[in-house]
């Protein structure tokens, strides 16, 4: 089956039928006006052949919904460009020869969790010993030395670490909500970093569920790395990064 | 007019800068620029973040675009080139790397919309802003990122147009009180010529540094007041001034502030405003308590814009009236309402 990539609608059954399952809280209590209200929820925001195929008492008046609608618009898959890290994919092995070879030392990399965040998993996905998906992070790597500062780190406890350890990289998770909290935790960051003349030194870089290069560039950061990267892809950014800056 | 203002006080690099999302800087920028070509000077823009697009990445909220009329000079990232919806000639790569590429010098043939991502250190910015003018611009206008003051540093921009607005805070009386902290960092007087020497030595020799009227100045063997802020206070014994080179945190201020009661508080010295991390509560305990800042180098405010709307639905009504009455005689313009004159003080 061939699908026309300049007009991609969600699959259901069939190919392009815009069928889509969606789910949400209303603060209503549940019963029938819950349900329409649903169904006149979606119907507003211009989904078709709307279903209320399940609702839940949260308690508390509010009511969780399943619904199938179809999806009448479409987007152009052909049109979509999003940045990506500029740098070659290299694997274990060939990052750690690269850095013999570009660098001719180890690499310092420290890594945190700032601000109040506690989500240490994506950080420890990264660094790591025993890595994410079968990679090894960063930890593992012979030419980097890397030093894991956990979770809740004040930015400039960061900051201060690495200046003692001269670090070479940074690399910030950060679980980044709609309330902008945790990104001023990263402008902070940014910025004490200027202060202490350190940003040029560095090689900055955050990651998260939420983070993208744009938003990373929006930022002040060097790279940004969202949901599903693995070990080997911030290694071998870094081994490069770092030798095509410091050349 | 907003643009007299920064064409009156011969800035070679303005920065705008704002004090939160949503506080209107790119509005002052957009005013800034349609100013300018009324007045046939052309432009350089760049951008500490981004901006330019249609919506934003965090929010998901519509933003203003950037329309460059002809002859404009543009630093962007490549990949944010590739956006532009106009003709550009390509000038330079420059050799700064961002996430979304090099930054690309180019210069806008026909007027259109174009997407700003610059430098992403100051140092490069410094470059960037300068080359801009090599290439013709008679000024290089700097639209700074988020809540990022740093731009508004003298070693960066000679003047600064500040954002605020009802996004910064949840009552007009707490924005107004964010604001003035702001003004008074970015714009704090230089410490008297002796001290200035003492703190430029210090600084040279990237070093905390104490002054005293008698002992006058000596080098701390600390780098950094960051993470071992009782050692800095530890260390003060008679001086008057503490002199830092990097961030001064609320670590620090508090620090300072568990002086004992009737000591006197040492004023602080540093390279710019921008080096102030301190939040207002704190700072304000650290000035009702005989401390005072100095920096080395600092840029004027030129002028203040309000947008008293929340992209939330708030509106801080009284908002524009009590930030022109607070900011006096710096001017305060409410550029939605009325571009060409500030609100009545």
């Amino acid at each position: 089956m061939q699908s026309d990539l300049t007009q991609v609608r969600p699959y259901g059954d069939t190919l392009g039928d815009g069928a889509m399952q969606l789910s949400f809280t209303l603060p209503v209590p549940i019963g029938p006006e819950a349900i329409e209200a649903g169904k006149q929820l979606l119907e507003k925001m211009g989904f078709q052949a709307v279903s209320v195929v399940h609702v839940a008492d949260m308690g508390e008046g509010f009511t969780f919904f399943v619904a199938y609608a179809k999806c009448p618009i479409s987007i152009d898959f052909t049109a979509i460009q999003v940045p990506q890290a500029a740098t070659a994919f290299l694997d274990f092995d060939a990052t750690n020869e690269f850095i013999r070879q570009h660098i001719g030392r180890r690499l310092v990399v420290v890594g945190a969790c700032i601000g109040s965040d506690a989500h240490t998993v994506g950080l420890d996905a990264i660094m790591n010993m025993k890595g994410y998906a079968g990679e090894p992070g960063l930890e593992r790597y012979p030419m980097l030395e890397v030093h894991n500062l956990g979770s809740q780190v004040q930015s400039e406890e960061l900051v201060a670490k690495a200046r003692e350890l001269e670090a070479d990289v940074i690399l910030v998770s950060q679980v980044v909500t709609q309330k902008d909290v945790h990104i001023l935790n990263l402008t902070q960051l940014v910025e004490i970093l200027e202060a202490e003349g350190l940003r040029e030194k560095v090689l900055l870089i955050c990651g998260g569920p939420r983070i993208s290069h744009e938003l990373a560039l929006e930022l002040g950061y060097d790279a940004g790395f969202g949901a599903g990267t693995l070990p080997p892809q911030v290694a071998s950014f870094i081994a490069q990064e770092f030798s095509q800056r410091n050349k | 007019m907003l643009f007299h203002l920064v064409a009156k006080s011969q800035a070679s690099t303005v920065a705008v800068v704002g004090l939160a999302k949503n506080a209107g800087k790119t509005v002052a920028f957009n005013c800034l620029i349609a100013q300018a070509t009324a007045a046939q000077l052309p432009l350089g823009l760049t951008s500490l973040g981004y901006d330019g697009e249609a919506v934003d990445r965090l929010t998901h909220l519509a933003k203003p675009r950037i329309q460059a009329p002809a002859g404009t000079i543009i630093a962007t990232a490549r990949a944010a080139l590739e956006r532009a919806e106009t003709s550009l000639e390509l000038l330079r790569i420059m050799p700064f790397n961002t996430a979304l590429g090099p930054i690309v010098l180019a210069r806008v043939v026909e007027p259109g919309n174009v997407e700003l991502a610059g430098p992403s250190t100051l140092a490069d910015l410094v470059q960037v802003a300068d080359v801009m003018r090599e290439y013709g611009a008679a000024i290089s206008l700097i639209d700074g990122a988020l809540n990022r003051v740093g731009s508004a540093a003298a070693r960066v921009s000679q003047a600064t147009i500040l954002a605020t607005g009802a996004s910064v805070a949840a009552s007009p009386e707490q924005v107004v009180a964010r604001t003035l902290h702001a003004v008074a960092l970015l714009t704090a007087p230089p410490p008297p010529p002796v001290v200035q020497a003492a703190a430029q030595a210090a600084f040279a020799a990237e070093r905390v540094g104490y002054w005293h009227p008698q002992r006058g100045g000596w080098i701390s063997s600390q780098p950094t007041a960051l993470g071992q802020p009782q050692q800095t206070v530890a260390e003060l014994g008679e001086a008057t001034h503490l002199m830092v080179p990097g961030a001064v945190t609320n670590n620090l201020v508090q620090a300072l502030l568990q002086l004992p009661a009737g000591a006197p508080m040492p004023t602080l010295v540093v390279p710019a405003g921008t080096h102030v991390f301190a939040t207002p509560a704190v700072w304000q305990r650290y000035l009702q308590r005989g401390g005072a800042l100095q920096a080395l180098e600092s840029a004027p405010v030129l002028a203040v814009t309000v947008n008293p709307a929340h992209p939330a639905g708030t509106y801080q009504a009284e908002l524009g009236a009590m930030l022109a009455q607070a900011l006096y005689p710096i001017p305060v313009y409410d550029l939605f309402y009325d571009d060409q004159r500030p609100l009545a003080h």
